[in-house]
């Protein structure tokens, strides 16, 4: 048994660096195939060596996520005021700076998020039905509330326009019958292709990038703390809603740095993945893709298996933010000695390749109708995570529909 | 704006391809399976099936009810999970349009949409 749990570890360890180091590659992919061959390896294993599998495969692609998002798909200076805080350290030559920074963001999230899951098992139960009755109102709320909060009003205009459109491209995406994993294309082109394109048409120079040491106050990591347990808390129990609003939830009640928020990123990302456990095993609602899954391979999960999980969730962090801040510092040496456009041009061709082999011929065309929208989103300057429009929206129409 | 053209462009590729999906998902539709062909590899891909309802039971969820309709074809049967609670009757020849899934270890569809074949 033991041995079993450590070979299922190492091997969620590749699986999770697979999925995290490869842009598009996502890891609910895996737990598909995972799940498609169960018969085959329940024959051989058990559901909770299955279930350790995928929880270790999850946490190393939280950590290892950030290395692909932040090196690449960078813009050019022009548009880089409306980029992401990532790319905007990594035009600074700061890219394994940020990237270290989510990483402890992700390991303190991790932490964070096993001392919450004691009070959310005992509560969840008790708010969930108030919050299941008014959850398409607090979407509604939720999306006014990132909508309006835009500076100006150009910005809450084009964020609306975003969020409509990516709506409609989600809803109708989701609605359709001849597609496989709609999913894939859908994100892979809004949030992937989109900023590898604009990075591979305008002529992104990267500078040297320097291996600096962070200097972190303790003040500011408590701050992202706070914030990140407030929003990772309120989102972790709804649908169609995800760590990058949980990141803008946060700093929008409080003004934060650019460091603080990559923190803040970090912190979410491991908390609602971890919480998304919780409400599995406290509300029997998988709020996550992998939870679904360890939902399938432990229909009745116990307390006892949630905890077996969350330490094994917590051993795999610590390994993760090792690699991780290895392979970003590999990544920063060798990132400004490669051709970026040649780089962004390959991934381009890897990601139009795997796209119709994982969702078919019509998948092209999500991918291509998406990535369209994630370049207009990048080019006049509205926060990528008005594109989530393309899961909340969807969400809020089938709640009322 | 240095990137005007490509700003245009990237809207109107947007909005086209926004149409195309909206006719796509409205019109296309799976090719028909017989039953036997579903399997786990299928698992959250749609199928359409025909066949003969064998059986229906009301189940009541929460405050909704919903009907598991037992579909036979001429290769073997599942059940259909129709949250529409449509008008149907036992013996009558059904088209389902559905999602497949798992349920205690045994595949069924959910159905989108149930036509009378007669």
């Amino acid at each position: 048994m033991i041995e079993q749990i450590i070979i299922s570890i190492i091997l969620g360890i590749l699986a999770g660096l697979f999925t995290g180091l490869i842009p598009g590659i996502h890891i609910n992919l895996v737990a598909t195939l995972l799940f498609i061959n169960s018969s085959q390896l329940l024959s051989i294993t058990t559901p909770i060596t299955l279930a350790i599998f995928i929880i270790s495969m999850t946490m190393v692609h939280t950590f290892t996520d950030f290395i692909p998002s932040i090196f690449l798909g960078a813009p050019d200076d022009e548009t880089a005021l409306s980029s992401l805080p990532g790319h905007r350290m990594l035009l600074k030559g700061l890219g394994y700076e940020a990237t270290k920074l989510t990483a402890i963001g992700c390991l303190i999230g991790t932490i964070a998020a096993i001392i919450l899951s004691i009070f959310f098992i005992k509560t969840a139960p008790i708010f969930y039905p108030f919050l299941n009755k008014t959850m398409v109102f607090i979407l509604i709320a939720l999306s006014l509330f990132l909508i309006l909060t835009e500076r100006s009003a150009k910005n809450k205009f084009f964020a609306l326009v975003i969020f409509i459109l990516s709506g409609i491209l989600g809803y109708f995406t989701l609605n359709l019958t001849v597609i496989k994993q709609p999913l894939f294309p859908l994100f892979t082109g809004l949030f992937g292709s989109s900023l590898l394109t604009i990075s591979f048409l305008q002529n992104v120079k990267l500078p040297e990038q320097k291996i600096t040491k962070s200097r972190i106050e303790k003040k500011e990591i408590l701050k992202a703390l706070i914030l990140s347990i407030f929003s990772s808390s309120l989102i972790s129990f709804l649908p169609g809603v995800g760590s990058s609003q949980a990141a803008t939830i946060a700093s929008a009640f409080k003004r934060i740095s650019e460091k603080t928020f990559l923190i803040v990123l970090g912190m979410v990302n491991s908390m609602t993945m971890l919480l998304s456990f919780v409400a599995l095993y406290a509300i029997n609602k998988p709020r996550s893709g992998v939870a679904v899954f360890v939902g399938k391979f432990l229909p009745n999960i116990s307390l006892e298996q949630l905890w077996i999980l969350f330490i094994v969730a917590l051993i795999v962090s610590i390994i993760a933010f090792f690699l991780t801040i290895i392979l970003a510092k590999n990544f920063s040496r060798f990132i400004s000695k490669i051709n970026y456009k040649k780089l962004c041009l390959f991934i381009l061709i890897f990601l139009a390749i795997l796209t119709p082999i994982i969702s078919g011929w019509i998948g092209l065309i999500v991918l291509a109708t998406g990535t369209s929208l994630g370049i207009f989103c990048s080019l006049i300057g509205t926060k990528k995570i008005f594109l989530m429009g393309s899961l909340l929206l969807p969400v809020i129409l089938w709640s009322l529909l | 704006m240095k990137n005007l053209g490509l700003i245009q462009f990237s809207l109107i590729i947007s909005v086209v391809g926004i149409i195309i999906l909206i006719f796509l998902s409205i019109y296309s539709e799976p090719k028909i399976s017989s039953i036997e062909e579903i399997n786990k590899k299928n698992l959250e891909n749609y199928v359409k099936i025909n066949g003969t309802i064998i059986n229906i039971d009301k189940i009541k969820s929460g405050e909704n009810y919903f009907l598991i309709i037992r579909l036979k074809d001429f290769s073997d049967s599942i059940d259909v999970l129709d949250y529409e609670n449509s008008n149907l009757k036992i013996n009558q020849k059904i088209q389902v349009i559905g999602k497949i899934s798992e349920y205690k270890n045994q595949l069924q569809i959910e159905a989108k949409k149930i036509k009378l074949l007669e």
